[in-house]
């Protein structure tokens, strides 16, 4: 955490609570983008970068000022994220069971590759998200922050509050979980558009 | 080190995150194995591709809108206290089960007393209690409370020095008290009663303390208001005895 921050983190819990939009003005895209990438759906993802923020302001006065800010709000919204995982998964349990097989069915013989309309069929794109849904919870919040936001492994694991260890493990599964997706895409040429 | 075990690793290896030892390792196996190259270049490729298409999803996700942006904090700043942690409305929160549990105690106990027990809470004040612990100590009052004389003036309780409980004397009803007031008064019997003003509250115990009281109920305020603070929360708990409101919050 630099001076800066350090200031209005200090201006914030004074009372200046103008100060808080300055604070988190700059991670507000990288929050929304990691919050869309574990959620996999914009709306959540609003959702939960507005509660992130919400409970950055309540509960500023118990942040560790020696602590990386930028992974703190991390550390929050993947949180949230979780939650929202297991409501879902408690809300829907029977609901998701037919989605699940149904996106199972459709992307065992589809792709995760995009065909943008009026580009050649060789220009393909590839959806990150239909990626990120064949791993399990877990293992995509490991990938997103380690893969996709660069954290490193110690951090990674400060934010999701585990080990080294299991964020090793968690990402290995999902490298080659990925790794598996895209070759065998490739590979067996069963590339489809999706739109 | 046998291709199965490198490949496990190669998928730390690719972005150094394998120790120095483990890492060297791998390093000697892909000197000779041009399978585990391979699927080293694999994994080097489908990390890379992701990357890429979230660098190219992200420039056409949604950025933030201003005014959204400004109405969210706005909302924050003004939904929370002032100052961060000092806030009210956590204090609310279904994460704090027993906070929430107290709460709900309190409205229940609140309609309660409210519609049952508001009767039998006044007969317990010290003043009815006296009255009530007087006529049964005399032996002079009949359950109905035809006539309150004691036979010694010594049987008489003040406020300070009653120690019958409530518990061992049987309360009359608000029913019983009704019923004595008429056929008190016309009895000859206590020519002060016939006098004397209704005593209040604070003068029950004196007028008892003469030997001849009439029985009447105490006077009860319409409206009560008591009020306590958990000490571990802060949380203030007000309770409101309306005797003229009925369970279902309606007025009589």
């Amino acid at each position: 955490m630099d001076e800066r921050e350090k200031e209005l983190v200090r201006k914030v819990l004074s009372g200046e609570s103008p100060a808080f939009e300055e604070l988190v003005r700059p991670y507000r895209t990288s929050l929304l983008h990691l919050a869309y990438r574990m959620t996999g759906n914009m709306e959540e993802a609003m959702d939960i970068t507005q509660e992130t923020l919400l409970k950055c302001f309540r509960y500023l006065h118990q942040y560790d000022r020696t602590r990386n800010f930028r992974n703190w709000l991390f550390q929050i919204a993947a949180n949230l994220a979780r939650d929202w995982h297991r409501k879902r998964k408690q809300e829907n349990r029977l609901e998701m069971d037919l989605r699940q097989k149904d996106f199972d069915r459709d992307h065992s013989e589809e792709t995760v590759f995009n065909q943008p309309s009026g580009e050649k069929t060789s220009d393909l794109q590839l959806d990150v998200n239909a990626c990120l849904a064949k791993l399990s919870p877990r293992e995509r919040q490991v990938f997103v922050l380690r893969d996709v936001e660069g954290l490193s492994i110690k951090e990674t694991a400060t934010v999701l509050k585990t080990s080294s260890l299991s964020v090793r493990v968690n990402l290995s599964s999902a490298r080659r979980k990925i790794r598996d997706i895209i070759s065998g895409q490739n590979k067996y040429g069963r590339v489809r558009s999706q739109k | 080190m046998k291709c199965e075990a490198a490949s496990r690793k190669l998928l730390l290896y690719v972005s150094g995150d394998l120790d120095r030892r483990s890492a060297r390792a791998v390093e000697e196996h892909l000197k000779h194995c041009p399978v585990c190259r391979q699927e080293l270049r694999l994994i080097k490729e489908s990390l890379a591709a992701v990357r890429q298409a979230d660098l190219e999803e992200s420039q056409k996700l949604p950025e933030w809108d201003e005014e959204r942006w400004a109405d969210l904090m706005s909302t924050i700043v003004r939904g929370e206290s002032r100052v961060p942690g000092k806030s009210i409305s956590g204090l609310f929160s279904w994460k704090k089960p027993a906070l929430a549990a107290a709460a709900v105690a309190g409205l229940i106990l609140v309609s309660f007393f409210s519609y049952h027990l508001i009767d039998r809470f006044w007969l317990h004040t010290p003043s009815n209690k006296d009255i009530v612990a007087t006529g049964q100590q005399a032996g002079k009052i009949s359950p109905a409370g035809q006539e309150l004389k004691p036979e010694t003036p010594t049987a008489t309780r003040t406020p300070d020095t009653a120690s019958i409980s409530p518990r061992q004397v049987e309360l009359p009803t608000p029913s019983r008290l009704e019923e004595a007031k008429p056929r008190a008064r016309p009895s000859e019997k206590i020519a002060e009663a016939k006098t004397a003003p209704v005593p209040e509250a604070g003068e029950k115990a004196g007028a008892a303390s003469t030997g001849s009281s009439e029985l009447q109920p105490a006077s009860r305020p319409e409206r009560v208001e008591m009020s306590f603070i958990l000490p571990e929360s802060g949380v203030q708990v007000l309770w409101i005895l309306d005797r003229n409101i009925n369970l279902e919050g309606v007025k009589k």
